[in-house]
């Protein structure tokens, strides 16, 4: 094979990336002993049923998650008396330093407590998973680490821009005095996926309101292949019957971005003269990505 | 420090320009991974690697060597593999030359020129659905999501000012040239699979352009507002009549079907805001024999196989290029 142009993005930047903030940076980031033999509540749930999660397991985490939610909202209260505390004592022009460190310790102890019941709260959660659910789980973690597998931050990102697209939506068959009820009978069923940790089965949810609002885009003449290579059609393209605002579009074609790419996190500089200067700054080489003439920064290679 | 060298293969005449040229000097080809000191002087260069251990053992040997040399005060050959550790190439021996790093660009910066005030800049999002509809979760690899960017010019988006003028409230077929431009970038995959392409033994054809424009703009708002929608096929394949020499070997079959929509406002003769999206169908193969079962980092320059036949749904959003602001 000739040497054809390189698909270094493809492949390469979560190693790269290894490098550029490991050993480049002589600081390797160690791996979390601790975290990565602890899965919280929400990716538990937010992954019930890729771990295929039973109803007597979700209704006993759940069952935890709601006993837990009452004693953290006590202990963060706690917490806030202590701080505001603190704070009333460093106001003052001058500080009894004794007192202003008992009060710290107070503080300090009450994030303890927190802590500590955060760390009850996802043992007890990771007791009532068999120890299949627990791989599972692990490789979830590594996946949404590698960016193979949407966070929970992201699905919420995609939920919400997708919502407002729907609202958008419907505000807009509204303003042309169109009857939004379809789309309500289809929205009814997003709540209760919601409130049970169901994220994907409420996407769909979203995605079958937003697939009826955009409408039919085409006469069926229009969705048949042409046959010849024409370059135009004969006729005006129908347009969709459906408002549509800047908002809600934008919204749909801004969920299209994931919340992390791997290969975003390389800091990549374009200026070489600049490279040359941090080079020297820094005691460390200069690693370059040659792409034949493209500069590559967030286009395709 | 990792930085994107675009201009190693097209360096200028100046001092900056000498400074590419050095690290060009040693080049095994017009792409690849490349170590230099802080003088600018090229420790190691590789196209591919045995495996992915490879890489951490490739970064880890050129700080060795950058240890070793880390400016230009001792003469050192340029190393270079096409596939670290086991294919070494001849080195390149120490030019002695010394070049002046100069402290600014002798006009601006020379990889990052600026684009002509109006030109509006435009990104496309692309992401390969599963079978419920979903974008595809990984997003690593091109043929599962995908950016680019492109440039709308002036020129360009004054015709179509020209054509609305034309047209009244009544909808036109965009511009040829204007929909061409948003329509080709659409496509999953690294630039070679582009189904508008040409690459060696293959033809990528417009099967179908169709993108419709309508004024819907009301006294409500000051710009000018277009609704677009309309329709694309692109196909492109390893051309069979032309078998033998200017085919590699590769596998190369794209075809993509897409149906637009969106909005475009005007202010005069320059766009101020492009929001587009498509939705449709795509199937990709490529592949070449030489790729069997290596892995990615293995073959680099030719990509890996892919098998694709999904839906998709691709945005693009565009905007004026900030006075300040450069081409990328």
């Amino acid at each position: 094979m000739t040497v054809n142009y390189m698909k270094l993005k493809n492949a390469v930047p979560s190693l790269l990336l290894l490098w550029v903030t490991g050993a480049l940076c002589a600081q390797p980031a160690p791996a979390d002993p601790l975290a990565e033999n602890l899965f919280p509540p929400d990716l538990v749930i937010q992954h019930q049923s890729d771990i295929g999660l039973t109803d007597e397991q979700r209704q006993a985490l759940m069952s935890e998650i709601h006993s837990a939610q009452d004693r953290f909202a006590d202990l963060h209260q706690r917490l806030q008396k202590e701080t505001e505390a603190l704070a009333v004592l460093l106001r003052k022009e001058s500080t009894d330093e004794q007192a202003a460190l008992a009060q710290f310790d107070k503080v300090l102890n009450q994030e303890r407590e927190i802590k500590r019941a955060h760390l009850g709260l996802v043992l007890r959660i990771k007791s009532k998973l068999t120890p299949q659910q627990i791989a599972t789980l692990r490789e979830i973690k590594s996946k949404i680490a590698s960016g193979q597998l949407r966070s929970l931050e992201e699905v919420q990102r995609t939920l919400q821009n997708k919502v407002q697209s729907v609202q958008e939506g419907v505000q807009g068959w509204q303003g042309e005095g169109r009857d939004p009820s379809p789309i309500a009978e289809i929205m009814q069923e997003f709540d209760p996926l919601m409130k049970a940790g169901k994220h994907k089965e409420a996407e769909a949810v979203l995605d079958r309101a937003l697939k009826l609002l955009r409408g039919p885009e085409k006469d069926e003449s229009e969705k048949k292949p042409k046959k010849s290579a024409a370059i135009q059609s004969a006729a005006p393209y129908r347009f969709a019957a459906g408002a549509m605002t800047p908002e809600a579009l934008e919204a749909e074609i801004k969920a299209l971005q994931p919340a992390r790419v791997a290969w975003r996190d390389i800091a990549w500089k374009s200026c070489l003269l600049e490279g040359l200067k941090e080079s020297r700054a820094k005691g460390k080489p200069l690693l370059l990505w040659i792409f034949i003439d493209r500069p590559a920064d967030d286009a395709r290679c | 420090m990792a930085l994107k060298a675009a201009l190693v293969n097209n360096p200028g005449d100046d001092e900056e320009g000498r400074l590419y040229r050095e690290i060009a000097r040693s080049k095994p080809a017009p792409q690849g991974i490349c170590v230099a000191n802080s003088a600018g002087k090229v420790l190691d260069w590789t196209l591919m690697f045995d495996d992915n251990e490879s890489i951490l053992a490739f970064f880890n040997y050129t700080l060795e060597r950058f240890a070793k040399y880390p400016d230009a005060r001792q003469p050192f050959s340029a190393q270079r593999h096409m596939k670290f550790p086991s294919s070494k190439l001849p080195d390149v021996p120490d030019n002695r030359l010394v070049l002046p790093i100069p402290d600014q660009h002798a006009q601006s910066c020379p990889a990052n020129p600026r684009l002509p005030p109006g030109t509006i800049v435009a990104r496309l999002f692309g992401r390969a659905l599963d079978e419920n509809g979903q974008p595809v979760a990984d997003t690593i690899r091109q043929e599962h999501y995908v950016e680019d960017r492109f440039n709308l010019p002036v020129e360009t988006q004054a015709a179509l000012a020209q054509a609305v003028l034309n047209a009244g409230t009544n909808a036109f077929k965009m511009p040829d040239a204007l929909a061409r431009l948003l329509i080709s970038h659409a496509f999953l995959g690294q630039l070679d699979v582009n189904p508008l392409g040409s690459p060696a033994g293959g033809k990528g054809d417009l099967k179908e352009l169709a993108l419709w424009v309508q004024n819907i703009s009301s006294q409500h708002h000051a710009p000018t507002r277009l609704r677009v929608a309309g329709a694309s096929h692109i196909a492109g394949a390893q051309d069979r009549n032309r078998p033998g020499k200017s085919n590699d070997g590769r596998i190369w079959e794209h075809d993509v079907k897409l149906t637009w929509d969106g909005l475009i406002d005007m202010h005069g003769g320059r766009i101020t805001r492009l929001l587009l999206q498509a939705r449709g169908s795509e199937k990709l193969k490529w592949g070449n024999p030489s790729f069997a079962d290596a892995a990615d980092v293995a073959c680099l320059p030719g990509g890996h196989p892919i098998d694709l036949s999904c839906e998709v749904h691709y945005g693009i959003l565009g905007e004026p290029v900030r006075v300040e602001a450069r081409a990328f």
